[in-house]
């Protein structure tokens, strides 16, 4: 169940032949064969380019030790996420999200995200077919 | 386990397949768009035309792709399923330039050589990937959009994605002869042959990235665009690539683009927040 949002996520995408575009290759910086998902609190957001990014607390599901920690999550440019309905405060410090990730290859705190997620239910975020090589 | 991950899992599947909201940049009326009756903008409405009668490129497009990109970066050549009718070139598309050609571009051997070990390096010595000028073929089929303002002596293409700028003089100079510069833009000097403006491109720098995958492009080539506006909507440009250093002969390809009414472009400062390139090798 832990790896449902994963799931769903990545059968999505391959359904939809979707991929991410960063200014950067994707596959050189992020694995996609090393997918996350975490829970967490936002500490910091970031309305930039070439990338959005926001920072959350949270623990790692993949270590033993549960302790919380930060995550630097990099989204789309924040040109894309605006023509999208986003705006600089959609998120704040505060805010609750769940979040799945491809890791970084240099550091697995460092990840790019396929879906964000408030405690609400309300998806915020979602790599999409508008998104290909962006 | 806590029940509502499927329920939030079951909406957020919903949502992905049902796309997201859309376009909520201020919206200001662009004027002299062409309407149906229901007040839809009517697409396949005649070209606009200039004062002294040319085609009128002015406007915002949008690349239209399909099957491009990702992490494959445009897929094997010849897998493209954009394919323009028969008649037509094939399509080109931002991940790889020579996708619609059975076989790929024509790569010399040294070219395919660089390709490869650029691809090989997961592309990140793409100059976009350190906020540097893409190549042409990147920036016609980047999914952030451009505008080209038009008067009689010049058009300006600005590029929202990595905030690139052109010019194409139509005032009638000829290329520049005095040995200037290389430029990541080139010297582009344009024609008009009836409603076709016909645009050369030379004075481009070496270790040239035409599309995303790194298809060489040198300081030999010669970049021809075709560009045509069939109808209101629609844009389409037949590229030509000439470049001996690079490809053993030349090949066109085309780029479809759409018009974006109501929108304009959003400032793109790429250096703002780079944090990739602290991962390169």
């Amino acid at each position: 169940m832990k790896s449902l949002l994963i799931s769903i996520a990545a059968a999505a995408t391959s359904l939809l032949g979707i991929a991410a575009y960063s200014h950067h290759s994707f596959a050189s910086q992020f694995d996609r064969d090393q997918q996350v998902e975490f829970t967490g609190t936002v500490t910091n957001s970031e309305w930039s380019n070439p990338h959005a990014r926001f920072y959350v607390t949270a623990a790692d599901p993949d270590l033993e030790d549960d302790s919380p920690v930060s995550w630097n999550i990099e989204l789309v440019s924040a040109n894309v996420l605006m023509r999208q309905g986003w705006r600089h405060d959609t998120l704040n410090v505060g805010d609750i999200v769940t979040v799945t990730a491809t890791r970084a290859r240099a550091d697995p705190h460092v990840v790019n995200a396929s879906t964000v997620i408030r405690d609400s239910g309300e998806q915020l975020f979602r790599r999409n077919a508008n998104q290909i090589n962006q | 386990m806590n029940r509502t991950i499927p329920a939030i899992a079951a909406a957020a599947l919903l949502v992905v397949i049902a796309g997201t909201a859309n376009a909520q940049w201020p919206a200001y009326p662009s004027r002299d768009v062409p309407r149906t009756r229901d007040g839809a903008v009517d697409l396949e409405a005649p070209a606009p035309r200039t004062a002294e009668g040319r085609v009128d490129f002015t406007g915002i497009w949008a690349a239209r792709f399909g099957g491009g990109g990702g992490g494959g970066r445009g897929g094997p050549p010849g897998a493209n399923n954009n394919q323009a009718p028969s008649d037509s070139p094939p399509v080109a598309s931002f991940g790889e330039v020579g996708r619609g050609i059975t076989g790929g571009a024509p790569y010399t051997y040294l070219a395919r050589e660089v390709k490869e070990k650029r691809m090989a390096r997961g592309m990140q010595d793409n100059p976009d990937a350190h906020c540097l000028p893409m190549g042409h073929m990147q920036f016609h089929l980047h999914p952030q959009p451009r505008k080209m303002i038009q008067t009689e002596d010049v058009i300006v293409l600005l590029y929202e994605g990595n905030a690139g700028i052109r010019q194409i003089f139509l005032d009638g100079r000829p290329s520049p002869d005095n040995d200037p510069l290389p430029w990541w833009y080139g010297y582009s000097t344009g024609h008009w042959e009836g409603d076709e403006l016909v645009v050369v491109t030379t004075h481009m720098k070496d270790d040239g990235w035409l599309d995303v995958n790194g298809s060489p492009f040198t300081s030999t080539g010669t970049l021809t665009e075709r560009f045509r506006r069939p109808t209101f909507g629609s844009l389409e440009i037949d590229v030509t690539i000439e470049d001996p250093a690079a490809y053993t002969e030349p090949f066109t390809v085309r780029v479809n683009q759409r018009i974006m009414v109501d929108t304009n472009l959003i400032e793109f400062v790429c250096i703002e927040n780079e944090q990739s390139s602290e991962y390169y090798d």
